[in-house]
């Protein structure tokens, strides 16, 4: 089989067999790059931090990275698209379904229940966010390890959302910023 | 704040252009997990656009979540079909992909210098704190309208306890959601079935 195709199909199988966000997809990816061959070990651990430190989604973020060290250019887009291409279908099906379908009582019943769901997990979220971000790595949750400039950043940029409605993309950029000046510049 | 109601675009190929610009600046800017892009898409799309209201947005999420794939490309497929058919969901799906594929590739090209790079390191300090803020407004913002009775708040604390507590995957944690949601409903009697209704048919 030709590699790009190769790729696709790799990337479209691990885009549809990953459940539950990016991070479950790590042990497939290991597993695929490094038995075909096409990746060491060293540098599927590079994937995860390299896609932690960018923006977008980390499986696409990993799509990508791995098709460009396998294949370059073509290997990064096919990868990405492969590891889209689920997304896209099952998600088409899905949007009918529930178009169709979303005032039926049952699937309200249902509805009800995921609503709390979902903001138990994006409150999850939150925390998962805050404890890396707003203490020093490496030295467990505590008064002592509480990063103070972050919990600062932190508090500006809540405030500048709620109450200066200040849009999240201009506080993100405000935030990289400040953090560059604070922390790169000025070595706090 | 106060949704005044949502008012549908008019579907064209200017909506299309739309759709592939929103979800791509949403692509750029979405950093530390899937879930960021939540906060994104409420201020875009719900407050800014008034395409979608707050209410249908926690649905998308929702299924966004239980979904194989990133929360950000299905949630931008799912918008984009709403708005504009399959051609919305396409145009959405490229715009989602496309920053990651394209800053990525840069990136891979030198990560190694990236991944060292003091700039990169403080901007990234600094944007991730600003994140955790953001997430916080998101509780709240998609909280409201989705938690409308006490059954919600109760649910909502019960999960939450689950999720850090315990190892379940996400997904499960939805799909038992569901079908909680779906024994409580039948418990109250809110699916008592008047004669001749049939499960499965949309009602009004």
């Amino acid at each position: 089989m030709p590699l790009l195709l190769d790729l696709y199909l790799t990337f479209f199988k691990i885009g549809a067999f990953t459940i539950g966000g990016g991070y479950a997809m790590i042990p497939l990816i290991q597993a695929e790059m490094i038995g075909r061959g096409w990746m060491a070990a060293q540098e599927v651990t590079d994937i995860v931090a390299i896609s932690q430190m960018t923006p977008g989604p980390f499986s696409l973020n990993a799509a990508t990275f791995a098709g460009t060290q396998i294949a370059g250019i073509p290997g990064a887009i096919v990868s990405t698209f492969g590891i889209v291409t689920p997304s896209v279908i099952i998600m088409l099906l899905i949007a009918k379904f529930f178009l169709n379908f979303q005032h039926n009582k049952h699937v309200q019943a249902v509805l009800s229940g995921i609503r709390p769901a979902v903001v138990a997990l994006l409150g999850s979220a939150f925390i998962s966010m805050a404890s890396s971000s707003l203490f020093f790595s490496g030295m467990g949750i505590s008064l002592a390890s509480v990063d103070w400039i972050c919990v600062g950043i932190a508090a500006a940029a809540f405030a500048s959302l709620v109450w200066l409605k200040l849009h999240p993309i201009l506080m993100i950029l405000a935030s990289g910023v400040v953090g560059v000046v604070l922390f790169t510049l000025l070595g706090l | 704040m106060e949704d005044t109601a949502v008012r549908r675009p008019e579907r064209s190929f200017k909506l299309l252009l739309q759709l592939f610009a929103t979800t791509f600046k949403l692509g750029l800017f979405t950093f530390g997990g899937g879930y960021a892009i939540v906060p994104l898409l409420q201020k875009d799309f719900v407050e800014n656009k008034k395409w979608i209201d707050s209410a249908e947005m926690v649905d998308i999420v929702a299924l966004s979540q239980a979904a194989p794939g990133a929360i950000a490309v299905n949630a931008s497929v799912f918008i984009g079909y709403r708005l504009a058919g399959v051609p919305g969901a396409l145009f959405s799906a490229l715009g989602s992909a496309l920053p990651s594929l394209i800053l990525l590739y840069f990136i891979t090209l030198v990560y190694k210098e990236f991944a060292a790079n003091k700039y990169v390191a403080g901007a990234l300090r600094g944007i991730r704190a600003g994140v955790a803020a953001l997430m916080i407004q998101a509780v709240y913002k998609l909280g409201k309208p989705a938690l409308k009775d006490l059954f919600g708040w109760i649910f909502a604390f019960i999960c939450f306890a689950v999720v850090l507590f315990t190892d379940i995957n996400a997904v499960f944690v939805i799909l038992g959601g569901g079908l909680i949601g779906w024994l409580y409903s039948l418990i109250t009697g809110k699916l008592k079935k008047p004669s001749g209704d049939k499960k499965g048919g949309a009602e009004e």
